[in-house]
């Protein structure tokens, strides 16, 4: 073992200089130990590829927000970029990159971002008035979704039976949102209305079978989610 | 193999302490602490993943990830199998729970190292070196030793006790009155950073207890009160000139609460005192040790600690707390987190004591070590313990500088122990 004249101490790992003083240290037959593992350090490079394509975002929203205000003839379509941008982010960064989330959870996030998505294209991509070019988004692209969407994680829950109880959640709350275009049906948002009442229709479905075939399963994951 | 106790045990809330940690964790304050045990022989990985998996029965709030409420993180009960991994070179760094099935705790392996890296959600340091100590007693006993419990470990033939798994700050909070601490600005040490902000320096030492008793007898103050004094001389040495008059050098010191109350909880049940020294030139380390002694005869005291966890569980079960949802509640306890609780201590110091194996264990242990977490602005975290006679202090510092741990370590040489020394040189490295 080495010994460090000036801090007198003894050193164990193999090394020439004093971990305290770092001095070199007097030569010694017993080379000491290899007390910790190689560096191998990694992560920071994944980390300087998002903080670089993070600054490149803000950079595309800034210049394109430019553009559009120094050019501007009526149309926002610089808010499409951004939104565009935004899902990217979302669908690269936080349901690709995030690992720690349940699928099921990044499905709903992801019916939910492509719908918002979709609505702001709709709304200021076009000249003409907002509410009349809302429809073909509100009557067929946000059902469509909700039910492609609902029907993925159906036949998942029914292929992986036993992590039913993970899916439970994002489906039942996905299932909620699919009474949204039958609401709006009220609102005289949505015509034709065919669309929406499937996918309140399958909702409906959805949570009730939920409730009737795995009803310990759904009480108890509610009492665990919502637990005071 | 043992039964599961009554009551359902797939999900556990959160204990008091712990429902702060997933909010506030980050890559800077990773909250992940490690218990090191070194034995006489190169670890076997396949023996110590099956020692691992015998403990799932035993050890139920372990085996588990968490999972997000509408109003709380809460427990889940982790039905795939955790994997022992070789020891990586970061220490303590965030848990990768992809890499270990969604577990909040990972074993690893390193020559003649078995190391347990726990979220410190799921247990304190006395619950992990509980289950530390079950891990490698049931290691040896699958080696073919014959291994005999005399009380001192929980194995894997023993049902889990219900108390074992309680939050005991829920169930010795009374109606006597909360108290909370008085927020006082520590002094946080500016010396330059390591570029990664996961990385950790490690320099841990190893000295005869017999050598460091006296030592701290001499001064006629506890092992514990030295060491904390030693350290807060070592800060103000090293920092004297960047240490303002007002904002003093506090080491944040954990009081594990089972010593007092009956408590035989696995999970988190420990208390912090704040030792509170203020910084000027002509500070000589008898003052400091005078005001540290003062600080523990003060603190530490039952009254006290009851007034703090009174505080702390009123604020839990405050109606207006509980209907708040959690994204709500995240927000507000990271302003809180960061805002008061870091701006409290300078440095983090821990002595868990001694550690006591049975007689037929003991001949296959060399030493244990702990290694603490580092917080953001409190950049050393010390960790300290006794086995067989020998005690260990391992310094973790997310800073270059090594001249706290040099004046710290050669005070104790001069002073008469012998003192052998091991880094992992990250100051070299990163």
């Amino acid at each position: 073992m080495r010994h460090c004249p000036e801090c007198q101490i003894k050193i164990a790992t193999r090394t020439s200089r004093c971990p305290l003083c770092h001095r070199i240290l007097p030569e010694s037959t017993d080379p000491g130990v290899i007390s910790y593992p190689e560096f191998d350090y990694k992560a920071s490079r994944r980390r300087l590829f998002l903080k670089v394509l993070s600054t490149l975002s803000l950079t595309g929203i800034f210049v394109t927000t430019l553009i559009n205000w120094l050019t501007f003839s009526g149309q926002l379509w610089s808010v499409v970029v951004a939104t565009a941008i935004v899902y990217a982010w979302v669908v690269v960064g936080w349901l690709t990159f995030k690992r720690n989330v349940h699928s099921s959870l990044k499905l709903m996030v992801h019916a939910i971002s492509i719908t918002a998505l979709l609505l702001v294209i709709e709304a200021f991509a076009t000249y003409n008035q907002l509410v009349s070019h809302l429809n073909w988004t509100l009557s067929f692209a946000m059902p469509s979704v909700l039910i492609g969407f609902i029907i993925i994680i159906n036949i998942w829950m029914l292929i992986k039976r036993q992590q039913l109880r993970d899916f439970l959640i994002s489906q039942l709350a996905l299932s909620v949102l699919g009474f949204i275009p039958l609401i709006l049906v009220f609102f005289n948002l949505v015509n034709p209305t065919y669309m929406a009442i499937g996918a309140a229709g399958l909702s409906f479905a959805t949570i009730i079978g939920l409730f009737i075939l795995a009803r310990r399963i759904v009480v108890s994951e509610l009492g665990r989610k919502f637990h005071l | 193999m043992p039964r599961r106790v009554n009551k359902d045990t797939t999900w556990f809330k959160l204990d008091n302490a712990a429902k702060i940690y997933p909010v506030l964790k980050s890559s800077k304050d990773s909250f992940v602490f490690r218990i090191s045990v070194i034995v006489k022989e190169i670890v076997k990985p396949e023996v110590l993943q099956q020692a691992l998996l015998d403990l799932t029965q035993r050890f139920p709030h372990m085996f588990v990830r968490i999972k997000h409420g509408f109003f709380w993180y809460y427990l889940e009960a982790n039905s795939k199998k955790p994997i022992v991994r070789p020891e990586p070179s970061l220490v303590n760094q965030r848990i990768d729970t992809q890499a270990n099935n969604h577990f909040f705790f990972s074993v690893f392996y390193y020559q003649n190292r078995i190391s347990l890296e726990s979220f410190h959600a799921l247990c304190d340091g006395a619950g992990a070196i509980e289950f530390v100590k079950s891990l490698v007693f049931r290691y040896f006993e699958l080696r073919g030793h014959e291994m005999k419990n005399d009380g001192t470990v929980l194995t894997v033939d023993q049902y889990p006790k219900p108390e074992e798994m309680e939050d005991s700050f829920a169930k010795y909070a009374d109606k006597s009155g909360a108290n909370r601490e008085k927020v006082i600005p520590a002094f946080h040490i500016k010396a330059k950073k390591f570029i990664y902000s996961e990385s950790r320096g490690v320099i841990t030492a190893r000295l005869p207890a017999e050598s460091l008793i006296p030592i701290a007898k001499k001064h006629g103050v506890t092992v514990t009160q030295y060491l904390v004094a030693l350290l807060t001389y070592s800060i103000h040495e090293t920092y004297i000139g960047q240490i303002p008059e007002k904002r003093p050098i506090r080491i944040s010191v954990p009081v594990n609460m089972r010593r007092y109350h009956p408590s035989i909880s696995l999970r988190n049940f420990s208390q912090y005192i704040h030792t509170t020294v203020y910084s000027s030139k002509k500070l000589t380390f008898e003052e400091v040790l005078l005001k540290i002694k003062q600080d523990f005869e003060t603190e530490i005291k039952p009254e006290t600690f009851q007034g703090s966890i009174n505080a702390n569980v009123y604020a839990e079960k405050n109606p207006f707390v509980r209907i708040l949802p959690l994204f709500i509640k995240k927000m507000l306890l990271s302003i809180i987190g960061t805002r008061l609780g870091a701006r409290l201590e300078t440095a983090t110091l821990s002595n868990v004591g001694i550690i006591t194996l049975p007689e037929s264990l003991t001949p296959w242990v060399d030493r244990f070590e702990f290694n603490l977490a580092t917080a953001a602005q409190a950049v050393y975290g010390v960790g300290v313990g006794t086995y067989n006679g020998l005690t260990t202090i391992s310094f973790l510092r997310s800073i270059y500088d090594t001249n706290v741990e040099r004046r710290f370590f050669t005070t104790l040489a001069t002073a008469g122990a012998e003192v052998t020394v091991e880094s992992n040189f990250w100051e070299e490295k990163a």
